[in-house]
């Protein structure tokens, strides 16, 4: 098991097969591009469920969403899946307006 | 302060700093409670005038005007691109496994408003300062 914490303010932590990754306080444009590349490489290297913790992270836009979906996207083609936990009120709405919540495995704090 | 002008270069390291000065307006003028709408709508469309509109072009700068105005939030955001033709763009929530494309889609379920020039290099939105329901 390891821990790191990224350029993006977010803590990364592997046991397994699954990845946590605890966001900083916001997953927008400006931090994207770095995660999506380390998820990428821990799914190549086996990783099969990749957990979102937002307990920290109050905002969230359209490119962050698109990255919650690619991984998500990633992860069906080898049987697995994200999971979204501790997910503010705010964000979460977000989520249903978009009609993922389901699909993203969502639950709230 | 009920208002604010700032012209940023395109770079998306600039944009939390825009999004905790709106903060501090709308938290002393009472309207705290937008903050969410207002900071994501800034987010979406600062970020798409950075990456999209001026292609991160470090010669060209972003201006985004704040105003509280009569029971709404306005913001105004203007890029140096060539624009865009918004009047093609749909409008409409994209397939569940698009990872892209929602954008223009979170910008009219915030706003009440929102507004192109002709040339699409400009982009006007209206908030209002007291909540309302997505499903309105």
């Amino acid at each position: 098991m390891g821990r790191e914490m990224g350029m993006t303010d977010c803590m990364i932590e592997r046991d397994g097969n699954e990845l946590c990754i605890t966001l900083g306080k916001t997953l927008t444009a400006a931090d994207v591009p770095e995660v999506r590349g380390r998820i990428k490489e821990e799914i190549d290297e086996g990783v099969r469920e990749v957990v979102f913790d937002f307990s920290k992270t109050t905002s969230m836009d359209s490119t962050g969403i698109g990255l919650l979906i690619a991984a998500n996207n990633s992860l069906n083609a080898v049987q697995g899946a994200v999971r979204l936990i501790h997910v503010s009120s705010d964000i979460m709405k977000l989520l249903q307006s978009m009609r993922l919540t389901t699909r993203l495995n969502a639950t709230g704090d | 302060m009920r208002s604010f002008y700032k012209s940023i270069p395109s770079d998306l390291s600039g944009v939390d700093a825009l999004c905790l000065e709106a903060h501090d307006v709308l938290r002393s003028n009472g309207a705290a409670t937008r903050w969410f709408a207002v900071d994501l709508l800034l987010r979406e469309f600062v970020n798409n005038a950075i990456i999209h509109g001026n292609k991160r072009d470090p010669l060209k700068r972003v201006d985004i005007g704040f105003r509280l105005w009569d029971g709404w939030v306005v913001l105004a955001i203007q890029d140096e691109g060539r624009g865009f033709n918004w009047q093609e763009r749909p409008v409409c929530v994209p397939d569940d496994d698009a990872d892209s494309g929602r954008g223009l889609v979170i910008g009219f379920l915030y706003a009440r408003h929102v507004r192109y020039s002709r040339k699409g290099t400009r982009v006007t939105l209206w908030i209002p300062m007291h909540e309302e329901d997505l499903s309105e």
